[in-house]
């Protein structure tokens, strides 16, 4: 079966269904991060951090980024890397309810937990973009990229109105789990052959996401016009 | 066509053919049969250079998050008017965001396009760095605009790169997780640094120059990553 014939049957419909959820899934990327600096002021007050703690929670979150995108490549691989996308997300809303507790431990648990989701979904997001729309890899990292500056601005303009709305610093916080579960939830549900099996059938740009190697095999064919 | 990536398409690179840690040396046994050997993350030509470069686009991303406000807070704005220089700078990111990775894949000129975003931010900064003492009445919305330009556009060709010169995405992502993890490494880090020296030292002169210093880093990345070659699979895809 050659490249297009899988991507013939991978309908345009299901194309737009995985595009609206890549976009869904990272808009909750830079929300959960950027909810926190304008309510630090406010935690700090409540938990009677310094401002060097309370800045190196959010220092924190960024390195727990990086721990989150080595971890990433070993855990995609292991699992389906498309529902592994879906499953980071989840602990990025997972994080966000921790922080929901106005306590310390819950803090910077939490924030640890958001920026590992964080890092790993960024390595699952480009490994997606890269298996599923191989040849529209710029204009949909330009989107999903934008996505993530969008939900990043959203929440950092609301921080402060939604935590006096909810009668807290870490509801506001704790918001950021509802977008994030509910679109993690609805990537999980989308059905299979929308999101690839595990069978590497269903990847249509590339033939060397087939598990038995197939794709790397054919291109060493000699006369192959690339 | 080589069957592995862009590591392989730089024959003047004379540290490469002899880089046991790269995938497309020939004498390096890949068993593309084994999908947990395949996707071992590998420090590979193309994973050095886009870590040096995500390390540079990141530091001036969280660099400038961190400090763009403060620095002008520093010089007396209020509060208010920072951080509407931050909603300037994050608003300019979202067109070069958008554009810079199309436009990359438009005809392949992913060097151009790199290079002249991050001349933005380099000149935004240099805007901030030598105008500190007087900043203009429109001198800091401009630098604003021109940083948050060049470094919107950062993350996404660094990731876009990566996975054009990639063989397959199981190894797209175990390289741009590399990148990105060094990258959030040098963001972790880097403000905090940032910080020690505006402590220190009592200005912000020497903390915006780690910036200058980052961006050096990834104008060097980007030189060496290049615009790769048409029809090799370490080209970007004219399709």
């Amino acid at each position: 079966m050659t490249a297009q014939d899988e991507r013939a049957r991978t309908r345009p419909a299901h194309r737009w269904a995985l595009v609206v959820g890549i976009l869904a899934l990272a808009g909750n990327l830079r929300a959960a991060l950027a909810g926190y600096p304008p309510l630090l002021p406010t935690a700090r007050a409540d938990l009677g951090l310094s401002a060097g703690a309370a800045g190196a929670v959010q220092a924190g979150a960024v390195l727990a980024m990086a721990v989150g995108s080595f971890a990433a490549a070993p855990v995609a691989a292991r699992f389906d890397p498309e529902r592994a996308l879906g499953a980071t997300v989840g602990l990025v809303g997972l994080g966000c309810l921790v922080r929901g507790l106005p306590v310390t431990a819950a803090l910077v648990a939490g924030t640890a937990l958001v920026g590992l989701g964080i890092g790993m979904a960024g390595v699952c997001l480009a490994g997606v973009a890269r298996a599923r729309f191989a040849s529209r890899v710029g204009v949909l990292t330009g989107g999903y990229v934008v996505a993530m500056l969008l939900g990043s601005t959203v929440a950092s303009a609301v921080a402060v109105p939604l935590a006096t709305l909810l009668g807290g610093w870490s509801f506001s916080l704790a918001v950021w789990a509802v977008p994030a579960l509910v679109a993690s939830a609805a990537w999980a549900a989308l059905p299979r052959g929308v999101t690839a099996g595990t069978d590497g059938v269903a990847r249509p740009d590339d033939a060397a996401g087939d598990p038995r190697g197939r794709g790397l095999g054919r291109s060493r064919r000699p006369g192959r016009p690339c | 066509m080589t069957p592995a990536g862009a590591g392989s398409v730089d024959p003047a690179d004379p540290v490469d053919p002899a880089d046991p840690a790269d995938p497309v040396d020939p004498a390096d046994p890949v068993d593309p049969a084994d999908p947990a050997q395949r996707v071992r993350p590998r420090w590979s030509r193309l994973a050095r250079l886009g870590a040096c470069y995500q390390a540079g686009s990141s530091l001036l991303f969280y660099g400038w998050l961190t400090w763009l406000a403060p620095v002008y807070e520093g010089l007396g704005r209020s509060a208010g008017s920072a951080g509407l220089l931050l909603a300037v700078w994050s608003t300019a990111q979202v067109p070069s965001a958008l554009l810079a990775p199309v436009l990359a894949q438009r005809r392949g000129r992913w060097r151009f396009w790199a290079s002249a975003c991050l001349g933005c931010a380099v000149l935004g900064t240099l805007g901030v760095l030598l105008l500190l003492p007087l900043p203009g009445p429109v001198g800091p919305w401009v630098w604003a605009a021109l940083i948050g330009l060049g470094s919107g556009a950062g993350y996404p060709l660094g990731v876009a790169v990566i996975a054009w010169r990639s063989p397959d995405s199981a190894t797209g992502a175990a390289t741009s997780g590399l990148a990105l993890g060094v990258g959030y490494l040098a963001a972790g880090l880097g403000p905090a640094l940032m910080g020690l020296l505006v402590d220190v030292t009592g200005g912000y002169r020497p903390a915006v120059l780690v910036l200058l210093f980052a961006a050096a880093v990834q104008a060097w990345a980007i030189l060496r990553i290049g615009d790769g070659r048409a029809g090799e699979s370490g080209a970007i895809p004219a399709r």
